[in-house]
């Protein structure tokens, strides 16, 4: 019976579940009557390749004014995953393929380790509730990728912080370490595990690779 | 035969093989190439963790991307165990009797589709006949060491390679990996010349990603 469920009913519930946009449909609406735009959290990490992939998501964004939320990460993956290095490596090679098909190159060619990038994070958090949020996200991230390789010079994110923001860089303190471990946490607990993951009005997508898919969700939905 | 291979890695419990699957057969007609299948043990028989989060967001995307590509989606009757092990070394025998192509789309469809229980032998028989198979080889094929050996090696070779999932495309020295970089693959094939021309046009299409 146990071997049923899992491998016959479970699966074709959830399917059939996945399948129902009615109430998707009669939510966003709802929302709409009350005035309130698509919500979009994106889940990301700057050291992770398929973030710069990732950016058409904030066309999207605004061509649909939708109210998108920026979650930066730094831990991420599968705990005990084998294939760890594997996949982190592959990740370059993929990110590369899919940046040429709208012809663009990434520029870095080699990994970057979850600490390289830390400070990129707790930078953007502190930005939280700010318009330019998204603006030194998407700088910091065409900067790492797309024009820069070899070692992080620190110094030349805090200018473009400092052009974007109007102000130098916080220190990092001990409240936005554990906001950005938060919201990792958060990720979890709304059921997904890796960057870059979109959560569009309560459905996942990986956003390197689904843009076209977010896109049609929103439409179906009305928005 | 081609000069020119495509190693085809393809495992029976991941929905995005099954949705390779139509397309990357059809890649030996649209191209000058020599499509090899290699069958492999799916990540959960490989001691990859599998959390809850990763196979709902598996089940709802292919669902999604089924949707997309016009296949049909879940209907599934989950083959992990012995049920792999069944569609795996039948696999090589359909190869070997030159039906390769059509039971691994069938079985995967079935599988995922058409709620086919292929670690039973009255529906495993019934798809195996279907597809011009003669039940008596494919029962002798489901103990043939052999053939087991042989996936042991795919399982191993996908390894090697630095890969993990499937499917797996392998060109030319380079893997691809995911149903949905076909199109990367077949950029590859046409820039080393080897496009026969537009065999199936359709195919084409959603290769190019223009079906959504």
């Amino acid at each position: 019976m146990r071997d049923y469920i899992q491998k016959v009913l479970m699966p074709r519930l959830l399917v059939t579940w996945f399948a129902l946009r009615w109430p998707g449909i009669v939510w966003a609406r709802t929302l709409r009557l009350l005035g309130l735009r698509a919500q979009i959290e994106l889940y990301f990490a700057f050291d992770d390749p398929y973030s710069v992939v990732a950016l058409p998501l904030l066309e999207v964004v605004e061509r649909r004014r939708a109210e998108l939320r920026l979650y930066p990460i730094i831990e991420r993956g599968i705990a005990g995953d084998p294939a760890l290095n594997q996949r982190r490596r592959f990740s370059l090679t993929d990110s590369q393929r899919l940046l040429q098909r709208r012809g663009l190159a990434l520029k870095r060619r080699s990994v970057l380790s979850p600490e390289d990038t830390a400070f990129l994070a707790y930078w953007t958090e502190s930005l939280r509730g700010q318009a330019c949020m998204q603006a030194f996200t998407s700088a910091a991230l065409k900067r790492l990728w797309l024009e820069t390789d070899g070692p992080i010079d620190q110094d030349e994110y805090a200018l473009l912080f400092q052009q974007v923001a109007g102000h130098a860089p916080p220190a990092t303190s001990e409240v936005i370490r554990q906001a950005v471990a938060n919201n990792h946490i958060r990720q979890l607990r709304k059921g997904h595990w890796e960057s870059p993951a979109a959560r569009v009005q309560g459905e996942w997508f990986f956003a390197h690779e689904r843009v076209p898919q977010i896109e049609e969700r929103l439409s179906y939905l009305g928005w | 035969m081609s000069s020119h291979q495509v190693e085809f890695f393809f495992s029976f419990r991941s929905p995005y093989s099954y949705l390779a699957g139509p397309r990357a057969f059809a890649l030996a007609e649209r191209y000058s190439i020599e499509l090899v299948f290699r069958g492999i043990r799916p990540m959960a028989m490989r001691g990859q963790p599998l959390p809850l989060a990763k196979r709902l967001y598996i089940l709802r995307d292919a669902k999604r991307e089924a949707d997309r590509i016009g296949m049909p989606f879940g209907k599934i009757h989950d083959p992990l165990g012995e049920g792999v092990w069944r569609c795996l070394t039948i696999a090589e025998h359909a190869a070997k009797a030159g039906l390769l192509r059509e039971f691994v789309l069938a079985a995967s469809q079935g599988i995922w589709a058409e709620g086919v229980d292929v670690a039973s032998d009255g529906p495993l028989r019934a798809l195996c006949e279907r597809v011009g198979l003669r039940w008596g080889d494919c029962d002798a094929a489901i103990a043939n060491t052999v053939y087991r050996s042989r996936v042991e090696d795919n399982t191993a070779q996908l390894a090697r390679l630095g890969q993990w999932g499937v499917p797996v495309f392998t060109f030319a020295g380079e893997a691809y990996w995911g149903q949905d970089r076909m199109e990367d693959l077949e950029a590859a094939l046409q820039k080393a010349g080897l496009h026969r021309g537009h065999v199936h046009p359709e195919l084409d299409q959603v290769s190019n990603g223009e079906s959504s």
